[in-house]
């Protein structure tokens, strides 16, 4: 063979192959439709059923499509599933409870269950993201065993679904999960939050963790839910955790749940000799708390030589009403035109335009004009 | 039972009836926007159900000529929709003084509630958040309408 006939069979080659994976794109894309089409027919007369169940106020008649329902043959039942997942997390009280005694009159829950130890990844997470819809404390052990799971995308699902799920008991594993990166921090934050306040004790006690990240997001999540009972373990944190990381975010969560109890430990927070990422973070989160004892500590914090500090206590006065106002006004006469003075300008003219902001938008609601 | 009527395109606001049996059914017709089949179906069965005309769309587009053409009683919108979002309808819907009576609930996902703050700001009379009760949202539609009357 020469040169010639050798470069065309390979040219011919290579269109084969392009050939057949077109072909073989166009033979899955026609299955799939075909199959799509299948369900659709076969969905058609029992989609009405189930939207009359979910919309029915009666429960005699309700009960009576129920039993309609659980009783579909497997293949109207397999068709009509995926719509009852879908449902499951957009919707809420009776309707909710009916979708969720369908799947387990159907036996759907048993199987999705069973599900979770299948090979397929792509089914373990299917059967994760139903059995969290289900908000059904009976499932969450299944889930937890999700958490480690081989495949990172079904952990996340799983984190995600014992948020839905809402049993508490799901709050510590959640936090664990987080040790050696086995489920993303932003992922476990979002389910804790969803189990909040519950989830509360779990999150106190995850401030003793060994893992310096469990007790960074125990603390953050501690604030973003508002743990007011909580306060004295934050403030604990605040003041002696090992790692900056942690006390930082416990200054944040202590300006969010706003206690005034803890404007002690904020002041702390801010004195020179502590941290500046922490002094920065701190000086803000007095401002959250809005209480007015701290407003000759933030006036101090004006000509604080750390740029961010400073610009964080002028822009906090603002927060602390009429009295943190005329703190900024005066500071603003009184000032020699350097660093201090800058940022007292600055805060106050955002304050004025918030504050006209305010006004005009409160005049449009009055007129009941659209923006 | 539901009217589950394409929107009459030629009709606009600009041409207001005057009729006051077209008043009177219109104070019972709701338009319901969302791109979702499964939960515009159901909200228009639920509606349907408790006396209402309904008439539903897919998008923010439709809804707004929907709204346009039928000057409905309460429109229901989800915020995010293809086209125009449910913010943007009730933008328009409060721009238009032929449409002030029209009162505008928004539904909105949990993750969304930002959008709940920009509704209320351009002038949407309540929301209602993703997962909800099918129930309670005949309430809020019954409660915005019993708020007009007043």
């Amino acid at each position: 063979m020469n040169m010639a006939a050798a470069l065309l069979l390979a040219l011919l080659s290579i269109a084969l192959l392009v050939g057949a994976l077109a072909l073989a794109i166009v033979l899955a894309r026609w299955a799939r439709a075909g199959a799509a089409a299948r369900r659709a027919r076969v969905v058609a007369p029992v989609r009405p059923v189930l939207l009359a169940a979910l919309a029915e106020e009666d429960p005699p008649r309700r009960n009576a499509l129920l039993h309609t329902l659980v009783t579909l043959d497997s293949r109207a039942w397999r068709a009509l599933e995926p719509t009852v997942a879908d449902l499951l997390g957009k919707l809420r009280g009776e309707a909710h409870t009916l979708l969720r005694d369908l799947v387990d009159g159907s036996g759907g829950v048993a199987r999705a269950r069973a599900n979770t130890r299948r090979l397929g990844a792509v089914r373990r997470a299917r059967s994760a993201e139903l059995l969290g819809s289900l908000e059904d404390p009976r499932v969450t052990g299944d889930l937890v065993r999700l958490l480690a799971d081989r495949d990172p995308e079904v952990r996340q699902v799983a984190a995600r679904a014992l948020g839905r799920c809402g049993d508490p008991v799901g709050a510590a594993p959640l936090l664990e999960a987080l040790v050696g990166g086995a489920v993303p921090a932003r992922v476990v934050a979002q389910a804790l939050l969803r189990l909040a306040p519950p989830a509360q004790p779990a999150l106190v006690d995850a401030l003793r963790h060994d893992d310096e990240l469990v007790r960074a997001v125990a603390v953050e999540t501690l604030g973003l839910t508002s743990a007011v009972t909580a306060s004295r373990a934050i403030e604990g944190a605040l003041g002696r955790d090992g790692s900056v990381e942690v006390r930082i975010r416990a200054a944040r969560s202590l300006g969010r749940v706003g206690l005034p109890s803890s404007l002690p430990s904020l002041l702390a927070a801010t004195s020179g000799d502590q941290p500046t990422a922490l002094r920065i973070v701190s000086a803000r989160a007095l401002g959250d708390l809005g209480h007015p004892g701290a407003v000759e500590r933030l006036v101090d914090l004006l000509n604080d030589p750390v740029h961010r500090v400073a610009a964080n206590a002028s822009r906090s006065l603002t927060a602390l009403g009429d009295r943190g106002v005329a703190a900024l006004e005066a500071a603003a006469g009184d000032g020699d035109g350097g660093p201090a003075t800058a940022h007292v300008r600055e805060a106050l003219a955002r304050w004025r335009l918030a504050e006209a902001v305010r006004r005009d938008s409160a005049v449009t609601s009055r007129l009941g004009v659209g923006a | 039972m539901s009217t589950h009527q394409p929107a009459r395109a030629n009709l606009r606001s600009s041409t207001p009836s005057v009729d006051p049996d077209e008043v009177e059914a219109r104070s019972l017709t709701v338009v319901v926007a969302d791109d979702d089949d499964d939960i515009r179906d159901l909200v228009v069965f639920k509606l349907t159900q408790a006396g209402f005309t309904v008439h539903a769309v897919g998008d923010g587009r439709e809804a707004l000529d929907a709204i346009r053409d039928l000057r409905p009683a309460v429109a229901v919108l989800d915020v995010m929709m293809p086209g125009l979002s449910g913010v943007d309808v009730a933008r328009a819907v409060r721009g238009d003084v032929l449409l002030a009576q029209v009162r505008v609930i928004l539904l909105t996902a949990r993750a969304q509630e930002g959008d709940v703050q920009s509704g209320f700001a351009v002038g949407a009379d309540d929301y209602v958040i993703k997962p909800f009760s099918p129930r309670e949202l005949v309430s809020r539609v019954n409660a915005v309408l019993a708020r007009a009357r007043t």
